[in-house]
């Protein structure tokens, strides 16, 4: 869902050296054909649509048309950020609805070098979580419950990047589901990094039932299924992936 | 081997992780609505006891939560095996 109006920008870790696009994250680096090279080259907070001039420019029949695809190709690889303006992805998910289609959001790909950086990318996650299940859990009698889902979401994420100490990393943002990008590791350091964003919110669980005796245990709690294989991060944790 | 070992590990941790969690939440409901006495048990299996005596009440887990960690971690590694198995490795 990327229109003629939002801004392009390189994703963090995201380099171009002579005709090479790096991924500092993930290790790969891919030499990139003259269009791509020349998106990724003005890629630096332009809108789609003079992007598309510029392939028009370079001799592209629709250029418009390729921008928006290429754009979007680029998001989906996790290689450029695309910013909406405030309010419209609203606009476009409400239009979009009218046809029975749900608009997605563009992924966002943000620094996570420090925890303080993925503190900072998680939050609006974590408090979009509380505000929507605030309702449900003033409904039930427990508010905690809100808190306790919101938290657990940000707690599972910083403890799959504090087990990443040392290797690069980058926080993914897909509409309200979190993940954290990095190198391909080991098989131990793949299994102690999968299995702990899981596990630090099931031992808050613990705590929280044991000293707490509230039932926003339960939520937390609820991590501990993504350490089976029902879920990406215990098939990560089992070399399954 | 090792993705069958980690599997069963992890599956009995998350299964002891849960139920352990939903006993506790069970206890808290139990305490605050004043239910009487139960026990949650399969034969001579007691998962769960909660017992309400004139002067206090008491949550206790019994001998079928570790046995329900350990089938959940053979479930998990049963399914490692089938995902590998689907996928080639």
């Amino acid at each position: 869902m990327i229109e003629p109006s939002d801004r392009v920008e390189l994703a963090p870790g995201v380099v171009l050296d002579d005709g090479t696009v790096i991924d500092v994250v993930r290790g790969t680096s891919v030499r990139a054909n003259e269009s791509a090279l020349l998106m990724l080259e003005h890629a630096n907070g332009v809108t789609v649509a003079e992007l598309g001039h510029l392939l028009a420019r370079a001799g592209a029949s629709d250029g418009a048309g390729d921008a928006r695809a290429f754009c979007a190709q680029l998001n989906r690889a996790l290689l450029v950020n695309v910013r909406v303006r405030r309010g419209a992805l609203l606009r476009r998910r409400l239009a979009a609805a009218r046809f029975g289609v749900f608009a997605r959001a563009p992924f966002r790909r943000l620094d996570g070098r420090s925890l303080a950086c993925v503190l900072r990318g998680l939050a609006p996650t974590g408090i979009a979580l509380v505000l929507l299940t605030l309702p449900l859990a003033i409904l039930v009698g427990a508010w905690s419950v809100a808190l306790a889902v919101g938290g657990g979401v940000v707690v599972h994420e910083l403890a799959h990047t504090v087990a990443l100490h040392g290797v690069p990393r980058a926080l993914v943002l897909d509409g309200l589901r979190p993940s954290v990008l990095h190198p391909p590791l080991g098989a131990v350091r793949t299994t102690v990094v999968a299995a702990a964003g899981p596990l630090a919110p099931s031992l808050a669980a613990l705590c929280v039932a044991a000293f707490g005796r509230s039932p926003a245990c339960a939520p937390l709690a609820a991590h501990a299924l993504g350490l089976t294989v029902l879920a990406p991060d215990g098939r990560n944790a089992c070399g399954l992936s | 081997m090792r993705p069958f070992v980690i599997a069963f590990l992890l599956g009995s941790l998350a299964v002891a992780i849960t139920l352990f969690s939903a006993g506790f939440v069970l206890g808290i409901v139990a305490q605050n609505d004043g239910w009487s006495s139960f026990r949650i048990a399969a034969g001579p299996l007691v998962f769960f006891t909660f017992e309400r005596t004139s002067r206090l009440t008491s949550t206790a887990f019994g001998s079928g939560l570790p046995l329900a960690a350990v089938a959940g971690g053979l479930l998990n590694a049963l399914g490692a095996g089938f995902l590998r198995g689907r996928r080639g490795y």
